[in-house]
């Protein structure tokens, strides 16, 4: 197993090297360097790339997009020890696969590094994502008719775990021909600002209940709308009430051995994302 | 004058509602957060002339709601405003003895527009 640091700190190398140790895990080779221009042909697809976010999100961005560029298979996780919402938006738009958090869990970091390696290397079947252009139309809808913003569709990709990128989540669970769930994921920021101009007022800038209720009507409006688009497909679903999770690094699970994917949208400077996972309700029985 | 029930579990939606109804000089308004409390609302106001109501709600959907509604009142208008979209809902809420059919998400100037045949 091969592990690259790009940290300017000597420390944060000898902790990774900690962690495989801490568990025993064998032939792990970790090699660091200071900076991206030093990556110089370090990075294989058998090599999992550690960028050390201690730097401002530009330049933590700037490493992950280097490193990728030396080697799109490589994965790359982002080592934060401030892993804000923001930081994660800039580093998975930026190609990055996930976050670890600093202090460094031992049991976290090999596990997120395995897994990491594991994708990147393993053959995929092809997904399915003809469903996905109504959730797409559905948000850029809803944000614009409610909050006259503009989201604009940045990336999409899949993604396994269950940590969401925002601060808080709107949920809308489907159920029906096709079963799964869909989620709107904002920073903490991005949400006051949507709800406010949804009501036409200044919601403050922490999260507070009538921000969340705002999250959940937004989700039931993006599930609804998408609903109505594919009615008379595979993927016709229904829907019930939404749910609204928040809080740093909130886990929300998706069903298990549907693809879950994520894409991400950018409104007025900010990231946001969407995640949807769903599949005909048959082929999950 | 006309005086407005709103149902919706949401209280940003029904404060979207609400809001838009007071720029057209609606300020009688009363609001339920669900199918349950708005026939306790209803009971309690027997002025109310117009009411609007969500579909999906805990305890009881704006679709029970309404049928509820007609039982006991066969003229009072009743305007669903909901995410439920598709054809087919439309015409399950118009058979069931809704006036009107908002969909979510609306503009203020839809949402004025579907309403001013049932307001002074």
């Amino acid at each position: 197993m091969k592990i690259l640091v790009i940290s300017n700190s000597g420390t944060t190398p000898n902790m990774v090297r900690g962690a495989f140790q801490q568990l025993n895990v064998s032939n792990v080779e970790v090699t660091a360097v200071a900076a991206d221009d030093e990556i110089n042909g370090q990075v294989t697809a058998e090599t999992c790339v550690l960028v050390d976010w201690e730097y401002d999100p530009a330049v933590g961005a700037g490493m992950v997009k280097t490193a990728k560029e030396s080697c799109d298979k490589a994965p790359v996780l982002i080592l934060s020890a401030k892993a804000k919402a923001g930081t994660t938006f800039a580093g998975m738009k930026a190609g990055a696969s996930g976050v670890v958090n600093k202090p460094i869990d031992a049991k976290d970091l090999v596990t997120a590094v395995a897994k990491a390696l594991k994708n990147a290397t393993e053959k995929k079947p092809a997904v399915n994502v003809e469903f996905i252009n109504p959730f797409i139309d559905a948000t850029r809808n809803v944000f614009s008719t409610m909050c006259g913003m503009e989201a604009h569709r940045k990336k999409l990709f899949l993604k396994d775990d269950h940590k969401m990128l925002g601060d808080v989540s709107g949920v809308m669970g489907l159920t029906g021909a096709a079963t799964g769930s869909v989620v709107v994921s904002l920073p903490k920021a991005l949400a006051c600002k949507v709800v406010g101009k949804m009501l036409g007022m200044d919601m403050g800038a922490e999260l507070n209940p009538d921000v969340c209720d705002g999250v959940g009507e937004v989700i039931n409006m993006i599930a609804g709308q998408a609903k109505a688009m594919l009615v008379k497909t595979k993927y016709h679903f229904t829907i019930s009430i939404p749910s609204v999770v928040s809080g740093h690094g909130h886990e929300i699970t998706h069903r298990k051995g549907t693809p879950n994917i994520v894409v991400l949208f950018e409104t007025e400077g900010m990231d946001f994302a969407l995640q949807v996972c769903l599949a005909p309700t048959e082929s999950n029985d | 004058m006309a005086k407005i029930l709103v149902v919706d579990d949401s209280s940003t939606m029904r404060r979207i509602i609400t809001n838009t109804l007071k720029t057209i000089g609606q300020e009688n308004i009363v609001e339920a957060a669900d199918g349950v409390e708005g026939l306790a609302t209803l009971t309690a106001n027997p002025d109310v002339t117009l009411v609007l109501t969500d579909w999906n709600m805990p305890n009881m959907n704006g679709l029970d709601f309404l049928t509820k509604v007609r039982e006991s009142n066969k003229t009072i208008p009743v305007i669903m405003i909901t995410t439920e979209a598709e054809k087919q809902n439309v015409v399950t809420a118009i058979k069931a003895g809704a006036n009107n059919y908002i969909v979510k998400p609306f503009t203020p100037e839809v949402l004025k527009e579907k309403l001013a045949d049932f307001l002074d």
